[in-house]
């Protein structure tokens, strides 16, 4: 199963293209779309707008199609299979920069064209999931709690 | 005075140190919930979620409570501004409510707007305040960040990318909340 988020606002133009590829029979898995505000509403997968929680489509699916906000997070913490498209059908360009940085320490698979959306999914089929190479923060934070902790 | 018994001064005797920490909602609380993993055992949390929301399912492991937020949400212009205003005053006093029903050793924000009534608790009652801005932000500051900054709340402030450490001196990159 591919699972695609948009989060909370609209990332119509995904559907659009995700919609295109599975009608041209591109994409041969089951696809459920969580398609937030959007106004498209898909004619070739399974959709809804927003649930609680989306850990198990997230943890069932092979592959994530995911926009470029807080969810990438969760998705190279757990070692998720996923692409990330920026979404640009919003104001400003935020997602395209974060994607972007997160590019350059990590192997993310990543365009800010949803036309790119179908090359992709073929990369990813024979690429490892994507992980960030940096510190952990909480390393460092542990340390200085417990300095300041036992000072006092 | 006898000190405190910790595995650092090699006694037997473990001391679990307590935090208060926000877990946000959304993306901030996804944050959230990857440094506490990453901050591992030795610690009692006090985990704080706005009153009004739902209370968040599986959450790590420590005790739940509530803060009311910021009251202006989704009223725009002068008139939510002014209410959000307004509605820092009781923010703060749950802060301290908090702060001295937990005797935390500091207080851990990620982010959310409601770092500032808490850290401004914090440094009324003389606490730690950690405050880390969302690893999102990449080339900037959010504006909360800019006020926490601003007006020194936070009495450790962490970025988490290099290039903004380097952008605004005195913040500390030291990691992200995501590793490896």
């Amino acid at each position: 199963m591919i699972f695609v988020t948009v989060g909370t606002t609209h990332f119509d133009s995904l559907i659009i293209e995700i919609d295109k590829l599975a009608e041209a029979g591109m994409i041969k898995s089951k696809i459920i779309c969580q398609i937030g505000s959007g106004e498209y509403l898909p004619k070739h997968c399974e959709y809804f707008r927003m649930k609680r929680s989306i850990d198990s489509y997230i943890q069932t699916a092979s592959l994530v199609i995911s926009h470029g906000g807080a969810t990438v997070l969760a998705l190279l913490a757990n070692r998720t299979k996923f692409v990330a498209i920026a979404n640009t059908d919003l104001p400003g360009d935020h997602q395209t920069f974060f994607l972007a940085r997160i590019a350059q320490d990590s192997n993310i698979l990543w365009s800010r064209n949803v036309k790119d959306v179908g090359k992709l999914i073929t990369i990813s089929e024979t690429q490892p999931p994507a992980h960030l190479n940096a510190l952990p923060l909480g390393i460092d934070l542990r340390r200085t709690i417990q300095q300041r902790f036992n000072k006092n | 005075m006898d000190p405190i018994p910790t595995k650092q001064n090699n006694q037997t005797m473990q001391e679990k140190i307590p935090l208060l920490v926000l877990l946000g909602g959304g993306g901030f609380y996804q944050e959230t919930c990857f440094l506490l993993r990453q901050l591992g055992d030795g610690f009692d949390l006090t985990l704080i979620y706005p009153k009004g929301s739902l209370k968040p399912e599986n959450p790590p492991p420590g005790k739940l409570v509530t803060m009311r937020e910021f009251s202006g949400r989704g009223k725009s212009g002068f008139k939510g501004k002014l209410i959000d205003a307004l509605s820092l005053i009781p923010m703060i006093f749950d802060g301290i409510n908090l702060i001295r029903a937990t005797k935390p050793a500091g207080v851990i924000c990620i982010a959310s707007s409601i770092s500032i009534p808490l850290l401004i608790a914090a440094k009324i009652t003389k606490k730690d305040g950690y405050f880390i801005e969302s690893i999102t932000r990449v080339d900037d500051l959010s504006i909360t960040s800019r006020i926490v900054r601003l007006l020194n709340l936070s009495t450790f402030f962490y970025v988490q990318w290099p290039e903004l450490a380097k952008k605004y001196p005195g913040s500390i990159y030291s990691g992200s909340v995501i590793s490896a």
